[in-house]
C-alpha cells in the first residue's frame, strides 16, 4: 500500500513529516517569530507611593519599562534598589539577551525547515533547541534573580536579609508587593514548545507503527 | 428711554458710598454673615455638588491672577480648592522661583507685578490650551505661562506703556496680546510737569505680538491716543474679530483728585481699534519707532481707531460670543450699554461723527447704541454663558444680574458678598462658553471668616447658572487678590510631569554621579552637581574666598514628584530642579567658613541625609 501523500519506505514507515505536522511546525516558527514582539516575562512592582505600579518587562533581546512620561521605570527600579544595596539593572550585564534571540532564531529556522522540507531532523532539532532554551533561559533567570538578591551592598542605607524576588507568584519587601508573571511572548514559546512537541509526537507514533 | 447720566451718576454715587460703610440707614451694624437673602439662594444639595472625594479629581481648572501679590493661583472646581501656586513677577522660594539666574534675569531686579486679567490663548475664539498670558500693571510688563508645564517662560517689558492695565485679553487666534497705558505719561517717556498734562502725556493702546508657535511675545504695535485713562479691553470675535475695544476715563484730562476732576464729564468713551488696519500700517511704514516700538499717531495715520461715547467711567467693555455686541458697563451709572458693531461699522462708513479727540474721531452715541441693560448699581464687567444670558458684576449693589441678549431685560439677580469686582463664567469670554459654573470674584470679606486680624482675605463665590435662577454653590477664601480668572476644562490639557532627559540640551546637564565635577578657571568656580534620592554629587565643594560660583543643578530623576532643592545656608540661595531639569545660579563667595548645603523639598525617606559642605577658605 502506498500513500502518495506521505511518501513511505519500503516498509511503510514514514521518512518525512506528514503535512499536520509541517502546519504544526510552521505556525510554531510563526509563534517564535512573533514572541518577539512582546515580552517573555514581567515583573510588577507596587507600593502606596507608586499607585501606577512600576514594571519592568523583559523581551527576549531586551529590557523594558511601561514607556510612560511620567516614569521611567527602570531607573526608577535602580533608584529604589540602591536604598537596600542592589546591583543596578543594565542591558549589557546579561548575556542571556544575546543568545536567547540567536537561539530562538536557530529554532525558527529549524522549524521553517520542517515545515518546508517536510525533514524529520529539522523539527526533532526544534523541539531539542526550543526545550534547551526554555530550561536554561527560566533557570537563568532564577539565577539572576537569586543572586541580584542576595548580593546586596553590606554599606547600603537599609540592610536587608538576601532574597529572591519571585520568578512567578509574589513577595513583599518593605513597601513593595513584588509580583512576576510570563508575559505574552512566553505564553507563546509555551505554545510553540506544545505545537513542535505534538508534531513530534505523532511523527515518531507513525514511525512506530 | 435716553438716561439721564449727570444726575444718577451723583445719586449712585451718595448710595454707593453709603453701601460700602456696611451700615443701614438706622446706623446700625449689620449681623454677621447677612448678605441679603443669600441664604436663600445657597442650593439645598451644594455640599454633594461642590465635594469632591479625596483621589479624585476637579472637573476645572481655575486660573485665577492674584493682584499685587504678583502670582497667578491654580484652583479646582467645583472644590475650589486651592491648588498651586505659579509664580509670575514674584520671587517664590517653594519652587526655586527666581533664584536660579534664569528666573531672576525673567524677573529683571524686581520683586513684584500687579496681575490683573490672566488670559488663556485662543484659536478661532475658543481657548487652545497652550498658553496663559497675564499683564502686569505695576511694572508695564506681560507674561507668558506655557501650559505644557505650568511655569512662567517669558517676561516682556513693554516701553512707553504706564500702568499695564488694559491687558492681556487677546484676539480671537491669539494674534495679538491686548494693552494699554492706564496712566497717561510723555511717549518717549521724559520729565514733564503735572501742569502740562493735557498737553505733554499721551494715552496709548497697543497690540503685543504673539508668535504663533512658540508664543514667544514681542512689542508689536502703539498708537498714540488722547491723554486719557484707558481701562478695560476685550477682542472681537467673529464679525468684529479685526477689532479691539478698551474703556477708557478722564476724558476731562484732568489730574490731581481724579475721584472727582474726572468725573466731570456725563460721557467717557470707549475705544475700538482695528488691530488689522494698525498691524498693516507699521507694515506699510507708517510708524515712528520709540523706544524700539513702531508707534502710530491717528492724527497722521487716520482710520485705525474710533471713540465710542459711553456712561461716565466705564470700566468693563466685553464682547458677546457671537461678536455682535459689546457691552460697556459705566462704573456711575446704573446701566450697561450695549452698542452694536454692524451699526458700528455702518457709523464708521458714514463718517457720523460729532468731533474728534486729538485726530481720534468720536462716534455718534445714538448711531451705534442699541440697548441699555437696566443692570443695576455698580455694574463692572460682563461675562456669557452658553444659553445666551448676560452676566453683569454689581459692585456697589454687591450681586451679579443675569440678563438676556437681544430682549435686554434682567431676568436674575443674586447677592454676593461683598463687593464684586470681576466675575468668570466657565469660557465666558470665548465664542463657545462651557457655561455651568460661574465664579464671583469678591472684593471685601468683612467677617466672613474666621477672625484673622485687621488684614482680611478675600473671597471667591462659586455660583451654579445652569438653572433659571442662578444658585450659590461654594464659598472660598482665595489667596489674595483673586482679581480676574479664567476656567480650563480639565481634560483640555495634558501638562507634561517629567522633563524627558532626553530633550534636555543643557550641556551642563549632569546625568551621573562620576560626571559631576568642580572646576576652576582663575576665580571662577565651575560646579556640575547631580541630585538624586538621596545624595548630591559632589558632597562636598571647596573654594576661595571672592570666588565667583557657579553651579549647574541637576535633578537625576525621572520619575513624576521626584523635586530636589539646593539651599545653601546664610547665602540666601535656594534652587529647585523638577525631575530631568538642570537650572544654573551664581554667587560670589564672599562668606569665609563652612556651610552647609542640603536638599529643601522633601524627597525621599532619607531627605534628612541629602546634604553637603560649601567651604569657603579665607
Amino acid at each position: 500500500m502506498t500513500n502518495p501523500q506521505v511518501p513511505s519506505t519500503s516498509s511503510g514507515k514514514p521518512k518525512r513529516l506528514g503535512p499536520k505536522q509541517r502546519l504544526a511546525s510552521a505556525a510554531a516558527a510563526i509563534l517564535v517569530l512573533v514572541s518577539f514582539a512582546f515580552p517573555l516575562w514581567f515583573l510588577h512592582l507596587k507600593a502606596p507611593q507608586y499607585p501606577e505600579t512600576l514594571n519592568l518587562y523583559v523581551y527576549a533581546y531586551k529590557f523594558e519599562g511601561s514607556g510612560s512620561a511620567i516614569i521611567d521605570d527602570i531607573a526608577e527600579i535602580n533608584t529604589l534598589n540602591h536604598y537596600i544595596g542592589m546591583k543596578e539593572i543594565h542591558e549589557k550585564d546579561f548575556p542571556e539577551l544575546k543568545w536567547m534571540p540567536v537561539a530562538l532564531g536557530v529554532s525558527i529556522l529549524l522549524l521553517a525547515l520542517a515545515a518546508a522540507l517536510a525533514a524529520p531532523w529539522a523539527l526533532v532539532s526544534s523541539l531539542v533547541v526550543l526545550s534547551g532554551t526554555g530550561v536554561v533561559g527560566l533557570s537563568s533567570a532564577y539565577f539572576r534573580l537569586y543572586q541580584y538578591g542576595h548580593n546586596l551592598d553590606p554599606d547600603a542605607p537599609m540592610k536587608v536579609p538576601g532574597f529572591t524576588p519571585p520568578l512567578l507568584g509574589s513577595n513583599k519587601l518593605v513597601n513593595f508587593m513584588t509580583y512576576g508573571y510570563f508575559g505574552l511572548g512566553g505564553y507563546l514559546l509555551i505554545l510553540a514548545w506544545i505545537l513542535a512537541a505534538i508534531a513530534v509526537y505523532f511523527y515518531l507514533r507513525k514511525r512506530a507503527v | 428711554m435716553r438716561y439721564d447720566f449727570k444726575q444718577t451718576a451723583a445719586l449712585i454715587t451718595a448710595a454707593g458710598m453709603l453701601a460700602l460703610t456696611g451700615c443701614g440707614p438706622s446706623g446700625e451694624r449689620q449681623p454677621q454673615a447677612a448678605g441679603g437673602d443669600q441664604e436663600s439662594r445657597v442650593a439645598s444639595d451644594a455640599a454633594q455638588r461642590t465635594f469632591v472625594p479625596p483621589g479624585q479629581l476637579d472637573e476645572y481648572y481655575l486660573f485665577y491672577s492674584g493682584g499685587h501679590s504678583g502670582q497667578v493661583y491654580l484652583a479646582g472646581v467645583p472644590s475650589m480648592r486651592h491648588i498651586a501656586t505659579i509664580p509670575v513677577f514674584t520671587p517664590y522660594p517653594a519652587t526655586g522661583y527666581g533664584f536660579d539666574e534664569e528666573t531672576k534675569e525673567m524677573l529683571g531686579g524686581y520683586t513684584w507685578g500687579d496681575v490683573h486679567h490672566p488670559a488663556l490663548s485662543q484659536t478661532k475664539g475658543n481657548y487652545d490650551g497652550r498658553w496663559l498670558f497675564v499683564n502686569d500693571n505695576g511694572n508695564n510688563r506681560v507674561a507668558r505661562i506655557n501650559l505644557n508645564d505650568m511655569k512662567t517662560h517669558q517676561i516682556l517689558q513693554l516701553p512707553n506703556v504706564m500702568g499695564n492695565h488694559g491687558s492681556s485679553f487677546v484676539t480671537p487666534n491669539t494674534e495679538y496680546i491686548l494693552s494699554a497705558s492706564r496712566f497717561s505719561v510723555p511717549v518717549p517717556n521724559a520729565y514733564a510737569p503735572v501742569d502740562q498734562y493735557a498737553q505733554q502725556y499721551k494715552g496709548l493702546v497697543s497690540g503685543v505680538k504673539v508668535d504663533p508657535k512658540s508664543g514667544q511675545m514681542t512689542t508689536g504695535f502703539q498708537v498714540l491716543m488722547p491723554p486719557f485713562n484707558y481701562d478695560l479691553g476685550s477682542g472681537g470675535k467673529g464679525p468684529s474679530e479685526s477689532w479691539a475695544f478698551w474703556t477708557c476715563y478722564n476724558s476731562e484730562r484732568a489730574t490731581g483728585r481724579l475721584e472727582v476732576t474726572a468725573s466731570k464729564n456725563p460721557r467717557d468713551y470707549v475705544v475700538a481699534l482695528n488691530w488689522k488696519a494698525a498691524a498693516a500700517a507699521v507694515a506699510a511704514g507708517k510708524a515712528d519707532m520709540v523706544n524700539g516700538v513702531p508707534v502710530l499717531d491717528p492724527k497722521k495715520v487716520p482710520d485705525l481707531v474710533y471713540l465710542l461715547p459711553t456712561p461716565t467711567s466705564p470700566h468693563g467693555v466685553d464682547v458677546t460670543p457671537d461678536g455682535k455686541y459689546m457691552a460697556a458697563s459705566g462704573k456711575l451709572a446704573p446701566v450697561t450699554t450695549i452698542f452694536d458693531f454692524a451699526k458700528m461699522e455702518q457709523a464708521i462708513a458714514n463718517k457720523d461723527f460729532t468731533g474728534t479727540e486729538d485726530g481720534v474721531p468720536v462716534i455718534k452715541f445714538e448711531s451705534v447704541k442699541t440697548a441699555e441693560v437696566n443692570t443695576g448699581m455698580g455694574p463692572l464687567h460682563t461675562e456669557y454663558d452658553d444659553q445666551g444670558f448676560g452676566y453683569t458684576s454689581l459692585f456697589l449693589e454687591s450681586a451679579i444680574a443675569k440678563w438676556k441678549i437681544g430682549t435686554w431685560e434682567v431676568v436674575d439677580k443674586i447677592p454676593v458678598s461683598y463687593n464684586v469686582g470681576h466675575l468668570s463664567v466657565a469660557g465666558g469670554n470665548t465664542m463657545n462658553p462651557y457655561g455651568k459654573y460661574m465664579v464671583s470674584l469678591n472684593k471685601i470679606s468683612k467677617g466672613r471668616q474666621v477672625n484673622t486680624g485687621p488684614s482680611k482675605p478675600e473671597s471667591s463665590q462659586l455660583i451654579d447658572i445652569t438653572g433659571n435662577k442662578m444658585t450659590m454653590l461654594y464659598e472660598a477664601f482665595t489667596e489674595p487678590e483673586p482679581h480676574a480668572a479664567q476656567f480650563l476644562k480639565a481634560d483640555a490639557i495634558t501638562p507634561i510631569e517629567v522633563y524627558p532627559k532626553a530633550e534636555n540640551k543643557n550641556p551642563n546637564a549632569t546625568w551621573l554621579p562620576g560626571d559631576a565635577k568642580v572646576t576652576r578657571n582663575g576665580k571662577n568656580v565651575d560646579v556640575k552637581l547631580y541630585m538624586v534620592r538621596t545624595f548630591f554629587a559632589p558632597s562636598n565643594i571647596d573654594v576661595r574666598q571672592g570666588d565667583t560660583v557657579t553651579v549647574h543643578l541637576t535633578n537625576a530623576e525621572q520619575t513624576r514628584d521626584e523635586i530636589h532643592g539646593w539651599g545653601l545656608n546664610e547665602y540666601n540661595i535656594n534652587v529647585v530642579v523638577d525631575p530631568g531639569e538642570t537650572k544654573t545660579v551664581k554667587f560670589v563667595a564672599n562668606k569665609p567658613g563652612v556651610f552647609a548645603y542640603y536638599c529643601t523639598n522633601f524627597c525621599s525617606a532619607l531627605h534628612q541625609e541629602m546634604q553637603g559642605y560649601l567651604t569657603v577658605k579665607p
